[in-house]
């Protein structure tokens, strides 16, 4: 073979996984998983731990039967409208403390102690509080997801480079101007606060439709464990897992598309402060 | 099928040529306790260890099945889903029983509710404690019975104890209870009973104590000495109501005052009539497919000596 070749068909194979190394390597991770629980679950033969192959013909049957759209309809709008709340509620408190740290410091002992309340404990509250409706659950997540948004809001709005907040003072940009300049520049650390809370409420969401449910994916998995359909059950368990996955990898798209108008924005400002600065001492 | 997960996971535990059984209990009117108190589980030449792990139903189910432990109770229904899916459990004596004056399952509506009879229920909001449960097939038949439709109502899942601020708030307009918890709601006045479980199917046998049947099949003695020891404390309950309260409620830590005068079927037997009424009522909404199970893969008298 032409030795021209062959460098070129190595460099295209070392390319590729030199491009494609993370994914390559992911994918080897999952499907050894596979493999190994495939043939444990061939050795033990249970009733109660069905095959991944099974399961994921299951996967793919109820969604062709359309048997699981319902429950996976009803859990987002309930993720949906948790999580939102969460966010606003979150990012409020987050900016109002940067405005006014003798605020956080008044609040963040009662905060300190009310974050580890799990929103199971808090049932019979919320019960009492607000029924056993959709609210109650959307309470649920709300509870789970707001502490990681306002941390992470805190943190970002910290952290924005000092010559960002100086170059906004120097031009006379009250508080509230000065907010909309280094939000976008926080944004990489509300967003991973987001992320966070994302990953919190799909936990939470069994536990959210345990309590007077009738639909949803924690409902739909607590309802064929119930029944003993294990391979329903895992696959409403995979359903749970793969939505919530596509949620954090398109947030982390977008996080990383901040990330790279960040660096930029932080650039011009610079760039900004510099051409400033030098107007100032000529 | 199971022995390897049997095998895997050990599931007796000897000492000596006494036999240990781990049971599941579930904090209720259970005749096991009393035969830990009074030593007839001993006396029948087993060991009876309560896991105090407070599990019932499907999910003590899975337990057993799996090998952690040997016994527990579950509902018939409950027993018939686990042994159509191909776990291996088996009922064997009696531990809740609808019988004349104990209804055991009662529906609550508000004084005020606008539900006053059956024919009410269309539009209604229902709690029950698990789906596809003795209470929740009770509602159904129920429905079922005043040729109301199954669409009309909204049932929603919600623990005993959960169900009792739901209905406190107007949450939900039914609630299926059982004892401790029927008793409560009864003290906090203002509740009264739409139906119960005698209203609707009579006298029926809806709870069993149940053991992994391949543990059984290997230990027959054991199971023998496990449902001889419930036998016997049942008995000794028909004839002693007031000592037994006080043994339920140090075990359960229910205040004797709401621990029922109780009844179990003669003898602790399983009604196998009463097994086959719960499948075929399975079968008719089409809950239950496996057209191959019989009463007896779901429950036996073999090893209750007492049985006729």
């Amino acid at each position: 073979m032409d030795i021209t070749l062959v460098h070129h068909i190595k460099q295209s194979t070392f390319s590729i996984f030199y491009r494609h190394g993370k994914r390559l390597l992911a994918m080897v991770g999952v499907i050894g998983l596979f493999v190994v629980i495939q043939f444990v679950t061939m050795y033990l033969q249970s009733p109660m731990l069905p095959s991944p192959a099974t399961v994921l013909v299951s996967v793919v049957r109820l969604l062709m039967t359309g048997e699981i759209n319902e429950h996976i309809n009803s859990s987002l709008v309930i993720i949906i409208a948790g999580i939102g709340f969460a966010f606003v509620f979150g990012f409020l408190l987050g900016v109002l403390f940067y405005l006014a740290p003798k605020l956080e410091i008044m609040f963040t002992p009662l905060l300190n102690v009310m974050r580890p309340i799990s929103a199971i404990a808090l049932m019979p509250l919320f019960i009492v509080l607000f029924g056993t409706g959709h609210i109650t659950k959307i309470i649920i997540i709300f509870w789970t997801a707001w502490p990681s948004v306002l941390l992470n809001t805190v943190h970002g709005l910290r952290t924005v480079e000092k010559e960002v907040v100086e170059a906004t003072k120097i031009d006379g940009a009250n508080k509230v101007q000065t907010l909309v300049v280094i939000i976008p520049v926080a944004l990489s650390s509300i967003l991973t606060g987001l992320r966070i809370a994302i990953s919190g409420g799909w936990i939470s969401i069994v536990a959210a439709e345990m309590i007077g449910a009738n639909s949803g994916l924690g409902f739909y998995v607590l309802l064929k464990s119930q029944t003993f359909e294990y391979e329903k059950m895992f696959a409403g368990i995979i359903y749970i897992g793969l939505i919530g996955f596509c949620m954090n990898a398109l947030l982390e798209v977008v996080q990383r598309r901040m990330y790279v108008e960040k660096r930029a924005t932080n650039n011009v400002c610079c760039v900004d402060n510099a051409f400033w600065l030098h107007k100032k001492n000529r | 099928m199971f022995v390897v997960l049997t095998m895997l996971f050990g599931c007796t535990k000897k000492t000596g040529e006494e036999i240990t059984l781990r049971y599941l209990d579930f904090k209720v009117y259970d005749p096991v306790y009393v035969g830990i108190e009074k030593g007839f589980f001993q006396k029948a030449g087993i060991n009876v260890v309560l896991q105090n792990s407070t599990l019932a139903g499907p999910t003590a189910i899975q337990v057993v099945a799996s090998g952690r432990a040997e016994g527990g109770l579950a509902s018939i229904p409950a027993l018939i889903n686990a042994t159509s899916a191909g776990l291996p459990v088996l009922g064997v004596s009696d531990i809740q029983s609808a019988l004349p004056g104990q209804p055991l399952e009662e529906y609550f509506v508000k004084n005020e509710s606008h539900i006053k009879s059956l024919n009410d229920l269309p539009g209604s909001r229902f709690a029950v404690n698990l789906w596809k449960s003795s209470f929740h097939y009770t509602a159904l038949m129920a429905l079922d019975q005043k040729g109301i439709s199954i669409e009309t109502v909204k049932f929603s899942l919600l623990p005993f104890d959960k169900q009792l601020p739901a209905i406190m708030n107007g949450s939900v307009d039914v609630v299926g209870l059982m004892e401790p918890y029927a008793n409560y709601l009864r003290t906090q006045g203002g509740y009264r009973v739409l139906f119960d479980g005698n209203d609707i199917f009579g006298t029926k046998q809806f709870t069993l104590h149940f053991v992994n049947s391949i543990w059984a099949r290997e230990n027959p003695k054991a199971a023998t000495a496990f449902v001889s020891g419930i036998v016997e404390s049942i008995n000794w309950i028909e004839a002693n109501q007031d000592e037994a309260k006080k043994i339920i409620s140090k075990y359960t830590g229910v205040d004797e005052k709401y621990v029922p005068v109780y009844h179990f079927q003669k003898n602790g037997v399983v009604i196998m009539d009463d097994v086959s009424f719960w499948m075929d009522f399975m079968k008719s909404i089409g809950d239950l497919n496996a057209g191959w199970l019989k009463p007896e893969d779901i429950a036996t008298n073999v090893y209750n000596n007492k049985a006729q």
